[in-house]
């Protein structure tokens, strides 16, 4: 059943392999021409040309050099060289790549859909990475002020050292994980009655049996006790402002840092200064209600 | 630095045949993308000393040679294989870039391969290296031209096995003898197509008493110039001044006229050749008496170049295919086999 068809591709094959040098090999034949007046006339060898009029392509050099010499032989034997060549290039198929035709010019636009998306891409990123920026900046600016307390009480802890560290409601309020952070560390020293007595008024005291203050070396403590409204700046000799703020009567504030300190107090009347542990008399600064001085100045 | 990578990324890596005649450009994956000739029409406002612009790159600029007004000038910036006008080349290399990559978001910035022919100096390459640079190239290869070619004609380089390329461009006429991926022997002569252009007109002027133009002697040696005797004659029409009647008039040229005209440049190319071969060591010789050489560039498509060659040096002479494109094709593939092996494959600059 097979048969017709075997013959066939057999048929076809042997036309294919036939079709350069035996097929000029046929013509040479029949125009009465020797092998050596060929290689003669093509500057080869002899077996050079036997070669390609047997088809052997392994010995036979690469197409372009075998590609010229069938077109000096089929010039010589006057016969067209195309399907010679095209015979050839069925079979050698090496010559396929780079032997390019001129192409067209592809012409891209800004409208094809390769610069569109990627555009699209690179402003989404640009858009994500915006809102990326933007969030942290938010969440660190929100975090900021109850690092902020806590970094004030740590600050103020060593203070508590001294007799007695009223805590008003608002303070604690504040800095309740300043508190809760702090305070099991002075737990073997510190007795906290206040939780305990009941207050007449809303301010907690915080008794302690250290004897020595924690002051740490080249600091000071500044505690002021409102008994009215008053409003503080307090800057120490590095210049940073401390405190500065509107301080509620009946609230207390301690402040550390490198004196001497520049304190101005208004309303003074209604502020008591404790100075490392010393109650100071602010009273001959005070000038129409507003205090102006150093604090530690001899230090 | 970093932005210039990035707009690298949206542009093709490219080889450059910059021709004296063509500039070919190929793009990897798309073949040769552009294919016009050397030259810049320059526009020279408000007379000598005024402000210049470019009026017209490429074949729009040659066909403005020989017809152009005051104001503009047609210039081929490249003179022997070589830059003759830096700025000039730069502007046009520019373009060409532009061209290849039409309408893209961002300006280009391929990685450039150029072909430099192979007897050209320091100074000229460091031109042309600059030149491509200033045009925007991200980084610049150089490549000596027969060796492109021999790779752009399918010639097995890679192999301990000599082969010969000649390459006959417009200003020079390339020799090389290649193995294992680098020239062992090469040489460059100042001889092309513009010297057969030149021969013709000086032919036509002598024999004729007739001036005609550089484009209508390249027209007379596309059509029917030849380089052996044929067994046809071919014969054309053209039109020139007279140079004793002041006045155009037409004759005829034929086929072996042009060879005749053709005699001094053919022989400035054969005697090369010559040379080349008393050049060779023995052994490569004998692998190109078994071969042969193959012919590239524009000049290979003289009629009978080949056949001269045999005749002349006894050896098998083979025109490769599409000669015109071999040497930016090679380029193409060159830059291919520097990502497949790193540029130290060849001896790329």
């Amino acid at each position: 059943m097979n048969r017709p068809v075997e013959q066939e591709s057999d048929m076809e094959q042997s036309a294919q392999s036939g079709a350069w040098g035996k097929r000029l090999a046929a013509i040479r034949e029949k125009n009465g021409v020797t092998v050596s007046a060929v290689a003669a006339e093509l500057r080869l060898e002899p077996k050079m040309v036997e070669l390609i009029e047997a088809e052997d392509l392994d010995q036979l050099p690469t197409a372009p050099f075998v590609k010229g010499y069938l077109r000096h032989y089929a010039r010589m034997m006057d016969v067209d060289v195309t399907p010679i060549l095209e015979a050839y290039g069925r079979v050698c198929g090496a010559d396929a790549p780079g032997l390019t035709k001129i192409n067209r010019l592809y012409e891209s636009t800004s409208k094809d859909a390769a610069p569109r998306s990627t555009t699209w891409i690179i402003v989404a990123v640009i858009v994500v990475s915006l809102a990326a920026w933007w969030w942290t900046q938010l969440i660190t600016f929100k975090n900021a002020p109850e690092e902020e307390a806590v970094v004030e009480l740590s600050e103020a802890v060593p203070a508590t050292a001294m007799d007695t560290v009223p805590v008003d409601n608002g303070a604690a309020v504040n800095g309740e994980a300043g508190v809760e952070l702090l305070l099991p560390q002075l737990q073997g020293s510190v007795e906290t009655p206040a939780a305990v007595s009941p207050a007449p008024e809303s301010v907690a005291v915080v008794k302690t049996e250290v004897a020595t203050p924690l002051v740490v070396a080249g600091t000071s403590t500044i505690t002021l006790k409102f008994t009215q409204e008053s409003w503080v700046d307090i800057a120490d000799a590095t210049g940073a402002r401390l405190f500065v703020d509107l301080a509620k009567s009946n609230s207390s504030q301690i402040v550390t840092g490198k004196p001497p300190f520049n304190v101005l107090l208004g309303n003074s009347e209604g502020v008591a200064i404790e100075y490392n542990g010393k109650p100071y008399d602010q009273r001959p600064h005070n000038s129409k209600g507003v205090s102006r001085f150093t604090l530690g100045a001899a230090d | 630095m970093v932005f210039k990578r990035f707009r690298g990324m949206f542009s093709n890596d490219l080889s450059i045949d910059l021709g004296t005649a063509n500039t070919l450009i190929y793009v990897r994956g798309q073949g040769i993308v552009l294919n016009e000739p050397s030259v810049v029409a320059v526009r020279q406002d408000r007379g000598p000393g005024g402000p210049k612009s470019i009026a017209a790159v490429g074949m729009e600029a040659k066909r403005m040679i020989g017809r152009t007004p005051g104001s503009i000038v047609a210039i081929r910036p490249l003179k022997d294989g070589v830059i003759a006008d830096f700025t000039v080349t730069e502007k046009m290399l520019q373009h060409f870039i532009r061209k290849v990559h039409e309408n893209r978001f961002f300006r280009p910035s391929p990685r450039v391969l150029i072909c430099v022919p192979c007897g050209s100096t320091q100074v000229e390459r460091r031109a042309i290296k600059e030149s491509a640079a200033g045009a925007g190239a991200r980084d610049v290869y150089l490549i000596e031209e027969p060796m492109a070619a021999a790779i752009g004609a399918g010639m097995p380089v890679g192999e301990a096995r000599g082969s010969m390329v000649l390459d006959i461009g417009g200003g020079t006429t390339e020799i090389a003898v290649l193995s294992l991926n680098g020239i062992v022997y090469s040489a460059s002569v100042r001889v092309g197509g513009d010297r057969m252009d030149e021969a013709i007109i000086n032919y036509v002027r002598r024999n004729y008493g007739t001036l005609i133009g550089e484009t209508t002697a390249e027209r007379i040696k596309h059509e029917i110039g030849s380089a052996f005797p044929g067994k046809e004659v071919h014969e054309i029409e053209v039109k020139g001044r007279n140079l004793s009647e002041g006045v155009p008039r037409s004759f005829t040229l034929n086929s072996n006229e042009i060879l005749e005209a053709l005699q001094e440049p053919l022989s400035g190319i054969v005697s090369a050749v010559r040379i080349a071969l008393e050049q060779t060591p023995p052994d490569l010789g004998s692998d190109i008496a078994e071969r042969g050489m193959v012919l590239t560039g524009g000049g290979a498509l003289l009629r009978g170049l080949d056949r001269l060659l045999m005749e002349e040096t006894g050896l098998p002479v083979i025109v490769a295919e599409d000669p015109l494109t071999c040497v930016a094709r090679g380029g193409g593939r060159a830059l291919e086999m520097i990502d497949e092996g790193g540029a130290e494959v060849f001896s790329l600059e």
